[in-house]
Formats: C-alpha cells, structure tokens, sequence
C-alpha cells in the first residue's frame, strides 16, 4: 500500500475534493448565463412564464447525476494509494460515469404534469422521435453490436490475443443495458403527460425532453464508443496492427468526448420538431 | 388543437372529449388524415382515466369520424368532415322540428312563426 503525502493529495484532490465542489455547484440553480446558453441551443425564448420551469429542470439534472455520481468517484482513484493490483480497479472509471448518466436519465424522467381543476390538453401526438433523431437513438446498439462481435471473434478464434474477458463482458454488459435504458428513457420522456399550458411553457418543456432524451441517448452513444475504442485497443496492443487500428482509438475517443460534452452542457441534439407554428413569446430581459 | 375537460362539469368527461374532437372537426382545427394522440397520451395529459378517453374514440369510431390504423395510430377520416356535417344537419333538423311542433301547438300561423325564427336567427348573428 503506498500511502506517501504525494499519492493522497493525488487520490483525495481529483477523486474527491475536486468531484465533491461539482456537487456543491450542482445544488446552486443554474446561473442566467448558462440558462441563455441552453435556450439559444434549444432554440427556446426565456419569458416570465417558462423561466421557473427551465431553472428547476435543468437544475434538478445536474443535482441528480452530480448526487448519484459522487459516492462512486473515488473508486478509480484507490489504485493510488493501493497499487496496481486488483486490476479491475485501474479501469473502474466507467462506474462513476455510468452513475452519473443514470441520474441524468433519471432527473429528464421526474417532473410529471399537474392536474388540478380544469384540464387541458393539446390534441398533437407526441413519439420519441420528436425528442431524438431515430437514427442517434439507435446508434447504441449499432455500435454495440460491432463490439459483442470482436470480442466474440477474439474469443473464438484470437488465442495469442492478450484480452481480459473478466473485464471487457460486464463492460459490455453495462454498455447494453444503458443503451436499453436509455430507449426506455426516451419513450418514457414522450409518453410523460403535458398538460397544455401557455406556449412558451410548452416550448421549454419539449426543449427539456429534447435535452433530457439527448442526454439518455448520448450516455448509451459514449459508453458504447468506449467499450469499442477499448476493445480494439486491448485486441491489438502493438505492433502495425496498433498503428493501423489508432484512427478507430481516435474517432471513438473523440466520439466519446463529444457525447460527454452534450451531457455535460446539457444540449439537445435537434432543437424539437414538436414547435412549428406555435406563436413565438416576447423574450425577458436581464 | 386544445381540449379542455372541466371534471366538475355535468357532461361527462368523455363526452366533453368527444364533443371537442367533433367540433375540432367541423371547424377545420382538426383536418383529414390527422393523426390524434394515443389514449394514454391524451389521459395522460388530461389527467383522467385511459378507459374514459377509449371511450371517447370508441364513440368517435363508431360515428364513422375517426378511424385505426393499426399501429400507425388513429386519424381523423377523410369523410369525416362530411360525417360530422351530417350529425349536425340531423341534430339541427331535430331542434327545428321540436321547436315547430312547440311553436304549432301555441296556434301561431306559419308566417308568424317563421318570422320569429328569422327574427331569432338576426338576433344571434348581431
């Protein structure tokens, strides 16, 4: 066990001082500056009726994966002070991440209408293709697939491959069952009741689905981008075949990157297609 | 399109949905081949019971105005406009006669009573 003053400020500055302030930041309501930023993404106009409900939606996301992430983070940091060995644990950073992309999915998911006195309702179908693009909802499993299918050829037929099935299957596993719950997630954000209300209500509420949906499919998109980049990476450690296969490490990692970022700025893929025609609200100035 | 159900109302719930569907309809808010939301979506939204608005569509189905098309969803008819005229014809042509029969009965001649219908019906309109 390695315990030195240098290996603790390593282990307790990145893995747990460093994600406890993000939580601290996550409990404030998000700033004016940040809820202009998402609005000129999501194409939404902030007035006086829709602000409150863009503060606490997208407030309550960062709170619910900051909250469900936190106790994890420390996890791939104890190699630090522990060492090397068990080796699971030097690859443990998709735990924290995938708690963190649940708690996403499970703050886009709360927030049902209410219903009190007279009810209201448009007649527009609503499906989860007015949330996200079919073809980036199913982008998981097509990647996924790819992936399930190395593994099982390295398996099958790669026996000088040096590759740690006890590491690569549970990752794969989480990778499809995120991308499962991700699809449930988006039909569940669609199917949600929105009673109607003022238009500006109902543009910020289908550009917080949109948000929420991108956010789902976004975590399933990046965690399948890893599991592939690290499959092929761990299939052809060096030599030409490393060299040759450092463009998919690339795409993968930067794929990855990128679907981070739209979770982490909390943008929506495509503004929703749900608002044509609906009469454009006065802005509110600060 | 908005439906508004008031649940303290005397009509019932699903014949305030079905009502508005109809008067949606005939007004042109609602075109032809429209798709409508699922049951659940539109109880949902409401915030009533998914068998009160299957009844509501069920009805609406039955009046020919709307119709299914298996999982595509359900959508307004392309007659259905024509269906809705009709239902309203009828329902006009029953009013009338009712209120004919009523006026016949106090012995008012038949120009007197037409008068009065016209008088009535510039009445509204002003």
């Amino acid at each position: 066990m390695d315990t030195d003053a240098a290996s603790l400020f390593w282990f307790l500055v990145p893995w747990v001082v460093v994600p406890g302030v993000f939580v601290v930041l996550a409990l404030r309501s998000p700033s004016w500056r940040q809820m202009t930023r998402w609005a000129a993404a999501a194409q939404v106009t902030i007035t006086e009726n829709n602000e409150g409900l863009i503060a606490d939606r997208l407030g309550r996301a960062r709170r619910y994966r900051s909250l469900a992430s936190f106790p994890l983070w420390w996890i791939p940091g104890v190699p630090l002070i522990i060492g090397p060995e068990p080796a699971w644990l030097t690859r443990s950073a998709w735990i924290p991440l995938t708690a963190y992309i649940v708690g996403s999915m499970v703050a886009g998911l709360r927030g049902a209408g209410d219903h009190r006195g007279v009810r209201s309702a448009t007649l527009d179908p609503r499906s989860a293709s007015d949330y996200v693009p079919a073809n980036f909802r199913w982008a998981p499993l097509a990647l996924l697939g790819p992936s399930a299918i190395l593994l099982a050829a390295i398996e099958l037929f790669g026996a000088g491959v040096p590759i740690q099935l006890r590491w690569h299957v549970p990752q794969l596993m989480v990778a499809a069952a995120v991308a499962l719950a991700a699809e449930g997630a988006v039909r569940a954000l669609a199917s949600q009741p929105q009673p109607a209300a003022a238009p500006s209500v109902l543009d910020a509420d289908d550009a917080l689905r949109a948000t929420g949906a991108t956010a789902a499919v976004a975590s399933a998109v990046m965690l399948a981008l890893l599991n592939l980049g690290g499959l092929v990476s761990a299939a052809a450690p060096r030599g030409w075949v490393a060299w040759a296969t450092m463009p998919i490490g690339v795409v993968t990692t930067g794929g990855a990157c990128l679907m981070l970022w739209m979770v982490v700025t909390q943008q929506p893929w495509v503004p929703s297609r749900r608002r044509a025609g609906r009469p454009q609200p006065a802005p509110l100035g600060r | 399109m908005i439906i508004t159900v008031d649940p303290a109302a005397e009509e019932a719930p699903y014949a305030q949905v079905r009502g508005q569907v109809l008067e949606a309809i005939a007004t042109g808010s609602l075109l032809p081949n429209t798709r409508l939301p699922t049951i659940r979506q539109l109880a949902g939204d409401l915030g009533l019971a998914n068998n009160t608005v299957a009844r509501a569509y069920r009805e609406l189905l039955a009046d020919g105005v709307i119709e299914s098309r298996g999982r595509r969803g359900t959508f307004v008819r392309a007659e259905g406009i024509a269906v809705v005229a009709d239902a309203q014809r009828e329902r006009l042509d029953h009013l009338i006669n009712r209120c004919m029969t009523d006026a016949r009965a106090l012995g008012a001649p038949q120009e007197e009573i037409l008068e009065a219908l016209r008088r009535a019906a510039i009445g509204a309109t002003a």
